[in-house]
């Protein structure tokens, strides 16, 4: 895999020819959701959420989720992210 | 000592361990979470991370497996590129479709050997730590 950093948050890969963000930035987006959870719990149970650079670029229950920010953002490689609904929640213990 | 580390998320009350990961396979790649579950053998993965990776779930190597709550499912191997930070090795991934809930799941196999996870309930994070190989010096 080839990648070139830019504007210190992305990586170009030169395979897929798209953005992704860094580990750094990755972890940064990791920490937003963790800080979002109560909204999206309420917003979104039981959807996947396409996210890139702290905004919700798509919402789907499936595969179209990925589809979609294709459409809206051809260039990156999403974060996808599920928000459970409360009863699948119960299943991580 | 640890290499990274992901605070638990809090879903309905419930502190949880995430973590991101990337997978790459055939010139495509996606980034997503997975619980981290060291009861799973297998990891397993949905049809939206199939998707943004160009996979047919169907064209790997199918294994029965019995989930914890006694169901079997099929799932189907595929080899592919692995990275959880800078970590990146080659791994085999479980895909499927018949889970039936819409966390990706990270197992044991061909990734405890590479990376060690501490669950550090009391402070709610996963530590991750690279696991240095012999023959890699």
């Amino acid at each position: 895999m080839a990648v070139e950093i830019r504007e210190g948050k992305y990586e170009y890969d030169t395979e897929t020819e798209k953005l992704a963000p860094t580990y750094e930035e990755l972890m940064h987006w990791f920490l937003w959701v963790n800080e979002h959870t109560s909204e999206f719990e309420e917003k979104y149970p039981g959807k996947y959420l396409a996210i890139w650079d702290y905004e919700i670029i798509a919402v789907g229950e499936g595969a179209e989720v990925y589809e979609e920010a294709q459409h809206r953002r051809p260039d990156v490689i999403p974060y996808i992210v599920y928000v459970p609904s409360e009863e699948e929640a119960v299943l991580l213990v | 000592m640890y290499d990274y580390r992901f605070p638990y998320r809090l879903w309905y009350g419930i502190w949880s361990p995430f973590a991101t990961v990337r997978l790459f396979y055939d010139k495509k790649s996606a980034t997503a979470e997975a619980y981290v579950d060291s009861g799973a053998f297998y990891s397993i993965f949905g049809s939206v991370v199939a998707a943004s990776l160009g996979l047919t779930i169907t064209s790997g190597a199918r294994k029965r497996v019995r989930l914890a709550d006694g169901r079997m499912i099929t799932v189907y191997l595929h080899r592919m590129g692995f990275c959880l930070g800078e970590e990146h090795f080659p791994s085999t991934i479980g895909f499927s479709d018949e889970l039936d809930i819409g966390f990706n799941l990270l197992g044991r196999f061909s990734i405890f050997d590479r990376l060690m996870f501490c669950f550090n309930d009391h402070e709610r994070m996963l530590y991750v730590s690279r696991i240095e190989r012999e023959h890699e010096g």
